[in-house]
């Protein structure tokens, strides 16, 4: 425990209720990350959230808070037909969900691209520089909640250079830095068992995404469309 | 697993169900309120703000105070 400790409790809850923005959040999971309290703390308070989200009926929100939050939230409501007071909570709370997730698909490219511009900023590109996959990969033990798989394609062109932990798609992720020629390719790693594939181009980094192993990568880089695509071609193939 | 091939499961879930309902009957009516719309409507801090009536450093504080008296009492694991 340091004496920031208390300072960062009501950003560690900030963070589990969505509201930091991508910077603060990697401050508070570095911090959380080297301290036990907190990773206490953090933990307690994700553990009440899912009991109350599956535990606490529903009736507990009043009419009259019904009504308050119904002023505050999407127009859109207005156009729905009348339907019993339950039905209604429901609705409203799938539309929150809806328009809660809806920006986050659309944002992950400019997500994963200020992740990396951010990551070239000087000292945040990795954690753990190395070359060797065996000490990149047990480095993100007990860091995260999964174990990303890590390879190194130097034969190939594309060699490791290190790890380091960032935050992404609102979960902690690992973030594998690669080197190609004078340019540096970071590939994003998270367990996302629905998976999504993509590629494109955003403030001239491309980025290619795609599913492997019930793990979503992600990889962004100001190396050439082909060469990004002959990058996860690698991966995707992998061992 | 249906929850009704499961009795006992289902009578130990309603148990907990009930005691974090009592629980947060017992919080002070500022308090719940945010934590309610906060976690059953996932409103926003700045809309929980607007529904409450109070700034958005004061429903920070209010959240933290609710969710630590739930852990207090023992509602939360």
């Amino acid at each position: 425990m340091t004496d920031d400790c208390a300072e960062l409790e009501l950003l560690i809850q900030a963070d589990l209720d969505g509201e930091l923005s991508p910077v603060e959040a990697v401050r508070i999971a570095g911090h959380v990350a080297g301290c036990a309290r907190c990773t206490a703390t953090q933990a307690s308070l994700a553990a009440l959230s899912s009991r109350f989200r599956s535990e606490v009926s529903r009736h507990a929100v009043s009419d009259v808070l019904r009504t308050k939050i119904a002023s505050q939230v999407t127009p859109p409501r207005r156009r729905l037909r009348p339907v019993a007071p339950f039905a209604a909570g429901f609705a409203l709370a799938a539309g929150l969900a809806l328009m809660l997730l809806t920006p986050r698909v659309d944002t992950l490219p400019d997500e994963l691209v200020a992740g990396h511009v951010r990551a070239l900023q000087p000292g945040h590109l990795m954690d753990v520089p190395s070359t060797d996959q065996h000490t990149v990969k047990p480095w993100f033990d007990g860091r995260l909640d999964f174990a990303p798989p890590v390879q190194d394609f130097a034969a190939e062109g594309y060699p490791l250079a290190g790890g380091r932990l960032d935050y992404l798609a609102g979960r902690p992720v690992a973030a594998l830095v690669y080197r190609r020629r004078q340019h540096l390719i970071d590939l994003f790693v998270w367990p996302d068992p629905a998976g999504s594939s993509a590629e494109g181009n955003r403030h001239g980094y491309n980025y290619q995404g795609w599913h492997r192993d019930g793990m979503a990568l992600w990889a962004v880089s100001d190396v050439s469309a082909p060469e990004l695509a002959d990058f996860a071609r690698l991966w995707s193939n992998g061992p | 697993m249906d929850p009704a091939d499961n009795p006992e499961a289902t009578y130990r879930h309603g148990e907990a169900a009930g005691q974090l309902d009592r629980a947060l009957a017992a919080l002070p009516l500022e308090l719940r309120e945010c934590l309610v719309v906060r976690e059953l409507e996932e409103c926003s801090y700045k809309q929980i703000a607007a529904i409450t009536g109070v700034p958005i450093g004061t429903v920070m504080s209010r959240l933290w105070r609710a969710r630590q008296l739930l852990c207090a009492i023992g509602a939360a694991p």
